[in-house]
C-alpha cells in the first residue's frame, strides 16, 4: 500500500450526518462507525500519509500510537478486502 | 402562446409491473397542463383508465394488439382522429414500435408527430444485435446467442455456460441455472413473445443501473438521468433508485446516443461486473420511473412534447447524485360502469368538454 493514503476515489464520497457515506459514482452507501468516519474524513479532506493519519487518530481519540496504528491498519485492510470482494 | 395539444399515450397500467404511460402523462402535465391526454389501451382493466388525477386520461380508446399489424393500428388511429385530432403519439410499449415505424410516413401525412427511430436503428438496439452495438460504442455487452428453437437454445446454453439468462425479444427474462430448467423457460418465452429467444451470459455483479434519456436524433442528448436500482419487485421491476454521477457511465450513455443518433426516448440497462459496466438492454421508450427525474428538474416527457411541437425546450437540469425515489402504490376507486363502457364500446369519453374548449383555442 502506498505511504500516501487517500489516493483513488474519495472525491466521490459524500459524508452525511457524520456517519453515512454515499458514493456518488456507484450509488452505494454505508453506515460507518465513528472511528471509520473520522478516518474517511481525514483521507478525503487532508489526504495525509499513513503516519500523519495515525498521529491524528491517536491525538483525536487520546490513544497510544500503537493502538492508533492497529486501528487504522485494520480499517484500511477491511476497506481493501471489501473493495476486492465487490469486484468479484 | 403555446397552443394546447392533444397527446396520445399508451402503457397505462400501473400495477405490479408498471407500464410507463401514466408516469409519462404526469410528467407532461407538470409542464403542459392544458394538454388533453388520450389513452391508447389494450385492456379495460388498465389502472390508468380509472385515474382522475394528474396521471389519468381525459379519453381512452381500445387498441388492436400489435400482432394485428400496422394497417389495423392505422385504421384505429383514423377512428380516434375523428373525435380527437391527435397532435402527437408517445408509445410506451416495446411491442408497439415495429407497427409505428411501419406507418411513420402515414402518420406524418396525417400531421401526427411521433419520435421514432428508423427501422435500421431500431434493429441495431435489439437484444440479438447488442453485441455489435457494444463494439461500435465501446461498451461491453455480455456474450449473447440467439436461438430459434429448443435444440438451439440448449446448444446456446451449453456454449455460454450456466447460470445464464434466457430473454424474449421484448419483455421478461428467466434465470436458468441448469439444463433441466431450459425447456420450461424456452416454452414460456416462446409462447408469450415468439421466437427467437436470446441466451445471455450471466454477469457476476451485484449492482444494476438504469439510464433514461431523450435523444435529439443528431447524436446528442437533450437530457438523461442515471440511477442505481435500490429495490426491485419480484418481477424484476425497479421499485426504488438513487441518482449516480459516474463519469464512466456518462461516457457510455453519450457514446451510445452518438453511435445510434437516437431520436426520442430511451432506457439503457447495465450491470456492473468485474469488467465494469455491461450493457444488457436498450429500450426504445421511457421507463416506468420517468416521473422521478421530472420531479427534480429533468422533465424528459415534457421536453419530448416540446420537441415534437417545435416549442422552446424546457430547461433540463442535470440530476444531482443522491436524489432518490421509492415507488408508492395507491388504490383507485372506480365503478363497474367505467369497466363496462371501456369493455363494450372500447372508448372512455369523459374529456368531451375539455376537447371542445381545446379545439376552440386551437
Amino acid at each position: 500500500m502506498n505511504n500516501k493514503a487517500g489516493d483513488g476515489h474519495l472525491s466521490n464520497l459524500t459524508i452525511l450526518n457524520d456517519r453515512f457515506v454515499f458514493d456518488t459514482h456507484s450509488g452505494l452507501f454505508y453506515r460507518v462507525s465513528e472511528t471509520a468516519a473520522f478516518i474517511i474524513n481525514e483521507l478525503k479532506w487532508r489526504n495525509p500519509s499513513i503516519a500523519t493519519l495515525t498521529a491524528s487518530y491517536a491525538q483525536h481519540y487520546g490513544v497510544s500510537q500503537g493502538i492508533a496504528e492497529r486501528d487504522v491498519e485494520l480499517f484500511l485492510n477491511d476497506v481493501t478486502a471489501y473493495l476486492a470482494d465487490s469486484q468479484m | 402562446m403555446q397552443k394546447p395539444l392533444i397527446i396520445a399515450v399508451s402503457g397505462l397500467h400501473r400495477g405490479e409491473n408498471p407500464q410507463p404511460g401514466s408516469a409519462v402523462i404526469h410528467s407532461i402535465r407538470r409542464c403542459h397542463p392544458s394538454s388533453l391526454i388520450v389513452g391508447l389501451s389494450y385492456d379495460p382493466m388498465e389502472s390508468g383508465l380509472f385515474c382522475s388525477g394528474h396521471d389519468g386520461v381525459e379519453a381512452a380508446f381500445s387498441m388492436p394488439f400489435p400482432v394485428a399489424g400496422s394497417k389495423a393500428l392505422l385504421d384505429r388511429l383514423d377512428d380516434i382522429r375523428q373525435a380527437y385530432p391527435l397532435d402527437m403519439i408517445i408509445p410506451c410499449l416495446d411491442t408497439e414500435f415495429p407497427n409505428y415505424i411501419a406507418v411513420a410516413v402515414e402518420l406524418q401525412a396525417r400531421k401526427i408527430n411521433i419520435a421514432l427511430p428508423d427501422d435500421k436503428t431500431f434493429r441495431r438496439r435489439s437484444k440479438d444485435k447488442l453485441g455489435q452495438l457494444g463494439k461500435e460504442a465501446g461498451v461491453i455487452v455480455p456474450r449473447t446467442v440467439v436461438a430459434s428453437d429448443l435444440d438451439a437454445t440448449y446448444a446456446a446454453c451449453e456454449r455460454l455456460g450456466y447460470p445464464l439468462y434466457l430473454k424474449s425479444r421484448f419483455y421478461e427474462v428467466r434465470l436458468v441455472s441448469k439444463p433441466v430448467e431450459v425447456a420450461d423457460a424456452f416454452r414460456y418465452l416462446a409462447a408469450a413473445y415468439g421466437v427467437p429467444v436470446i441466451a445471455q451470459a450471466y454477469i457476476h455483479g451485484k449492482e444494476e443501473y438504469a439510464v433514461t434519456g431523450l435523444g435529439d436524433g443528431k447524436g446528442g442528448l437533450v437530457g438523461y438521468c442515471a440511477i442505481r436500482k435500490l429495490m426491485k419487485t419480484s418481477a424484476g421491476k425497479t421499485f426504488s433508485g438513487i441518482v449516480v454521477a459516474d463519469p464512466a457511465l456518462h461516457k457510455h450513455v453519450t457514446q451510445i446516443a452518438k453511435v445510434l443518433k437516437w431520436y426520442g426516448p430511451f432506457e439503457l440497462e447495465f450491470i456492473k461486473g468485474q469488467r465494469g459496466y455491461e450493457l444488457i438492454e436498450v429500450n426504445p421508450r421511457f421507463p416506468a420511473w420517468i416521473d422521478f427525474p421530472s420531479q427534480i428538474g429533468c422533465n424528459l416527457p415534457a421536453a419530448l412534447v416540446a420537441m415534437l411541437a417545435a416549442y422552446k425546450l424546457p430547461p433540463i437540469a442535470p440530476c444531482p447524485a443522491g436524489r432518490m425515489f421509492v415507488r408508492h402504490c395507491v388504490d383507485l376507486a372506480g365503478d363497474i360502469s367505467q369497466l363496462a363502457e371501456m369493455s363494450v364500446t372500447g372508448t372512455k369519453t369523459s374529456g368531451t368538454t375539455k376537447l371542445h374548449q381545446l379545439m376552440a383555442a386551437k
